[in-house]
């Protein structure tokens, strides 16, 4: 194994380019270009894109499904090429496929095999990522009659049958309804400092929730990186209020009228107007409904860097 | 590689088209009688005969049917997503599929030796010979089993079905092949030399079809069998080096 990695690292991409060979005349077109980034150990880490922006690829090249053009790609020090490498990773890719003749439980054996684990010891870690993904009461099942929730959930247990130190996860959350997604999010939530995790997804608020740390890929590259702190920012933006009995021909001062409904005027002022607009509306006896803070969120963000490209 | 054998194999046996085959492989053995009852000849060694077509046949459907989609599906279905993606090198994966297949063919091989043996022997047509041409069917099988799996890893399996039985077919007649070479080198040595080219690119199937030894008493040479056993390992060895080397490049995307 070689060792690129400094103390702390668990995944370092250098300069990961791929491109495929595509149409009649198979020609070239890049999927991925000149991506660096590292992830540290004990790290979530999502990384955000739209549809086709090279998520999978890098996430497919990292455990060893595909091989870069160029660029280096390294993992706990070593390549991914490299089974035992692969022995301390957990990977679930978008929308898994699993053996639909098998049930539940033979899936799981089948994978905990795979890591040549005693068959007490695979016994007792199928109970255990049974229990933690709650499909205990659908191990005998067919896996073709899980629903997708489900299946999502078997997927993560297979990522984590191993005990892996990195877990590698593809849209995790893609594809579920409101409670699977808050389930698959505690779920990786109750993993965090146990485990390194990368994931990408194009939802970001999922992203916002989860991570200590972003990227976002667009066209193959990368455009932003960091802290969701960092790239949001903490501060607030500005406060959305709700006023009501304010009169049509009423002057706001700087605030700015969004919109006006029944009785009421929405507003939306700068931090530093709020405390002017409040008087506003104390010195004329308005009611006041609601003061709602405004931040930025990562949508935000990520559709600005969108737009600017 | 263990897991991917037991896998491979339980997935074969909860393949109904197995068991659709395998019951007209029965009911054609035990019909076998009637043939033989209708047929000008010695009704033992139609039976015999029959009994014998009946077995290679499908174990050769079940290798090809089966072969052929052994890889291609895990790819097409992205199941080997979640395999390779752990610690199993590529080349140990598809042996297991391989051997996991084969493991599924040398069980009904195995049945269908036992059903013809019982089924003759309680019509006192057996002959213990037939067990030495039933082996000689069994290497046939490894051969084209691993032709399969070679072509499963690189293309679809229609065209995988019908390069493994053409090459079954040509191995099945690689004697004729020679034949015409012989005929053919006057007029077009270049022909000639193609056709050669054929009858050793290919498996030579024909020497593993031991029916007229079993059926008809034709004489082996000393140390045919080890010869043919030999010849089956080295193709089938090549064939799955090939398939490794194949299946080594390939991005899963």
């Amino acid at each position: 194994m070689t060792s690129a990695l400094s103390e702390g690292e668990a995944i370092v991409i250098e300069h990961f380019s791929k491109s495929y060979r595509m149409g009649f005349f198979l020609r070239r077109v890049p999927a991925v270009r000149d991506v660096s980034l590292t992830v540290r150990r004990g790290e979530i880490y999502g990384f955000l894109g739209p549809n086709g922006a090279g998520k999978t690829t890098t996430l497919k090249a990292l455990v060893g499904l595909i091989r870069p053009d160029r660029g280096r790609l390294t993992v706990l020090g070593g390549t991914p090429d490299d089974p035992d490498v692969r022995r301390r990773i957990g990977f679930m890719p978008e929308n898994p496929y699993f053996y639909d003749y098998l049930t539940v439980w033979e899936f799981l054996d089948f994978h905990a095999s795979l890591y040549g684990i005693p068959k007490a010891e695979r016994r007792r870690r199928i109970e255990e990522y049974l229990e933690r993904v709650k499909m205990t009461e659908h191990a005998k099942k067919r896996i073709r009659q899980l629903s997708r929730g489900m299946l999502q959930r078997i997927g993560l247990a297979q990522a984590l049958i191993g005990d892996p130190e990195v877990l590698i996860l593809d849209e995790p959350m893609s594809g579920l309804d409101p409670v699977g997604r808050w389930e698959m999010r505690e779920l990786l939530r109750s993993l965090r400092g146990q485990k390194t995790i990368f994931f990408s997804s194009h939802i970001l608020h999922d992203a916002e929730v989860l991570c200590d740390r972003v990227g976002i890929i667009f066209q193959g590259r990368i455009i932003a990186e960091g802290t969701v702190g960092e790239l949001i920012g903490s501060s607030i933006e500005g406060y959305e209020v709700t006023l009501e009995g304010v009169p049509e021909t009423a002057s706001l001062g700087p605030a700015q009228i969004l919109s006006r409904q029944d009785r009421q005027v929405y507003l939306w002022t700068q931090p530093a107007d709020l405390s002017a607009v409040m008087d506003v509306a104390h010195t004329n006896g308005w009611r006041v409904v609601a003061v709602t803070p405004q931040k930025r969120s990562l949508e935000d963000l990520f559709m600005t860097l969108v737009q600017a490209r | 590689m263990g897991p991917v054998i037991v896998v491979t194999f339980r997935e074969a046996v909860r393949n109904r088209v197995l068991y659709l085959l395998l019951f007209f492989g029965v009911v054609i053995v035990l019909l076998s009688r009637i043939a033989g009852l209708l047929t000008v000849g010695d009704e033992m060694k139609v039976m015999q005969d029959l009994g014998l077509t009946v077995v290679a046949l499908l174990d050769i459907l079940i290798a090809v049917f089966v072969g052929i989609e052994l890889v291609y599906k895990e790819i097409d279905k992205r199941t080997l997503y979640l395999i390779l993606t752990k610690p199993i090198t590529r080349d140990r994966f598809l042996l297991g599929k391989y051997l996991g297949l084969v493991l599924t063919l040398l069980v009904i091989h195995v049945a269908m030796t036992a059903l013809l043996t019982v089924y003759l022997g309680l019509l006192g047509r057996w002959n213990p010979r037939l067990l030495v041409a039933l082996y000689g069917t069994f290497l046939e099988v490894l051969v084209v089993t691993a032709v399969a799996t070679m072509f499963s890893t690189w293309t679809t399996p229609i065209l995988s079905g019908l390069f493994t039985l053409s090459v079954w077919v040509i191995g099945r007649g690689s004697r004729s092949l020679l034949a015409l070479a012989d005929v053919v080198q006057k007029k077009s040595p270049g022909l000639a030399r193609l056709v050669k080219a054929v009858y050793y690119g290919l498996p030579n199937l024909d020497r593993m079809n031991l029916d007229a030894y079993a059926i008809h008493g034709v004489a082996l040479p000393p140390g045919y069998l080890l010869s043919i056993t030999v010849a089956a390992g080295l193709y089938t060895a090549v064939m799955l080096l090939l398939a490794v080397l194949l299946f080594q490049r390939r991005d899963f995307t």
